[in-house]
C-alpha cells in the first residue's frame, strides 16, 4: 500500500501546520501502517538532529578580512570628504592657475597672438604668487 | 570586547555617520550569524569568506536606506540571504559539478592519502554527514533545508526570499529531507 500521501502529512504534523481534520486521519493510519510509525520516529531523530545543527568555527581569516574591509571603508570616507572640499579657494586658484599656464605656450604657437600670450603670461605670474600666498597662509 | 555592549539603534546611529566603530560593531556582533549562513550555503570556507565580503560590502553601501523605524536583524537577514541565493544562482553549474564528481570509487584511488584518520573519525560523525547531505542537496532543495532549519524561517518566509511559492516550499523541504535521510542511511549513520 503506497503511504505518499500519509508521508507527507507526517512532516505537516512534525512541523505543528496539520489541518486538525487531517491529524485525526494520520492518527487512524498510524495505528495500523508499521511503515509510517517508523517513517515518523525517523523524521523525528532527523528534525532533532536538523534544528540543532551545530555552530561553525569562525576562521582566523576572519578578522583579517573584517579590518581590511573597515580600511576601504575609512578610505572612501577619506576621499568623500577630500571630494567635499573641491570647491575651495585653495582648488580654484590651483585649478586656474595650471589652465592659464598651458593657454598661455599654446598661444605662444600662433602666430601674431603675442598680445594675448604676454597678457596670459602676466595673469599666470599673479596667480601663481597668490597659490604661493595662499599655501604659505595655509602652512601658518 | 566594547563592540558588543552596543544596542542596534546606536549601531545603527553610529553606521549612518559613517563612523568606523559603527561597521566594526555591526560586523562584530553578527559576524557568527552571517557566516554560519554563508557557510551552510557554500560548505567552503573559501566561498563563505567571500560571501561575507560581499555581504559587508553590501551592508555598508545600503545602511543610510535603511528605516531606524524596523528592527535590524530582519534587514541583515534578507540582505544576507539575497546574496547567498545569488550565489548558489550563480554558481549552479560548478556546484553541480562538483557533487557529480564525488563519485563512491575516489575514496579507494590515489585519492585515499587525502583522508586522515581525523577526517574517518568525524565522518563517522552524524553531525558531520548531516552537513555532507546538506552540501550534496540540490539547490533548491538546500536553500529551503537551510532557511528552514538553520534560519528557522516559516515556510511564508521562505516563499518570500526564495519567491518560490508555499506548495513547492513544501515540497522541497519534504523531498529534501528524504534525501538527507536516504543519504544518512547509506552512510551508514543510521542503521537500517
Amino acid at each position: 500500500m503506497s503511504c505518499t500521501y500519509y508521508e507527507e502529512l507526517l512532516h505537516e504534523y512534525l512541523e505543528n501546520t496539520i489541518d486538525p481534520l487531517e491529524k485525526i486521519v494520520l492518527q487512524e493510519h498510524l495505528k495500523i501502517c508499521p511503515n509510517c510509525r517508523r517513517e515518523l520516529t525517523e523524521l523525528k531523530l532527523l528534525y532533532w538532529e536538523l534544528n540543532n545543527l551545530p555552530d561553525i568555527d569562525l576562521p582566523k581569516e576572519m578578522s583579517v578580512l573584517k579590518n581590511s574591509i573597515l580600511c576601504e571603508i575609512e578610505n572612501q570616507e577619506n576621499t568623500k570628504i577630500n571630494h567635499a572640499n573641491l570647491n575651495t579657494y585653495k582648488n580654484y586658484i590651483n585649478l586656474h592657475t595650471n589652465t592659464v599656464g598651458v593657454a598661455s605656450i599654446f598661444l605662444r604657437f600662433i602666430p601674431g597672438k603675442k598680445m594675448a600670450s604676454s597678457i596670459l603670461d602676466n595673469i599666470y605670474c599673479s596667480l601663481l604668487n597668490k597659490r604661493k600666498k595662499y599655501s604659505m597662509r595655509n602652512f601658518l | 570586547m566594547i563592540s558588543l555592549e552596543f544596542s542596534d539603534e546606536k549601531i545603527v546611529a553610529l553606521c549612518k555617520l559613517n563612523d568606523i566603530h559603527g561597521f566594526d560593531s555591526l560586523y562584530t556582533k553578527y559576524e557568527k550569524y552571517i557566516y554560519k549562513l554563508c557557510y551552510y550555503y557554500t560548505n567552503s570556507k573559501e566561498d563563505s569568506l567571500d560571501l561575507l565580503q560581499d555581504i559587508y560590502i553590501k551592508l555598508y553601501k545600503s545602511i543610510n536606506n535603511f528605516d531606524e523605524s524596523k528592527p535590524l536583524i530582519p534587514w541583515i537577514k534578507r540582505i544576507s540571504i539575497n546574496t547567498c541565493q545569488n550565489y548558489l544562482r550563480d554558481n549552479k553549474n560548478v556546484i553541480s559539478a562538483s557533487r557529480n564528481s564525488r563519485l563512491p570509487d575516489d575514496i579507494t584511488n590515489n585519492n585515499f592519502s587525502l583522508y586522515t584518520v581525523e577526517d574517518e573519525v568525524n565522518f563517522n560523525n552524524t553531525k558531520h554527514a548531516i552537513n555532507s547531505a546538506i552540501k550534496d542537496l540540490p539547490n533548491e532543495y538546500k536553500s529551503v533545508i537551510v532557511l528552514r532549519h538553520v534560519e528557522c524561517l516559516s515556510y511564508k518566509e521562505i516563499s518570500e526570499y526564495t519567491s518560490i511559492p508555499i506548495g513547492t516550499v513544501k515540497t522541497y523541504l519534504y523531498r529534501g529531507r528524504k534525501l538527507i535521510k536516504e543519504y544518512l542511511k547509506k552512510e551508514g549513520i543510521w542503521e537500517v
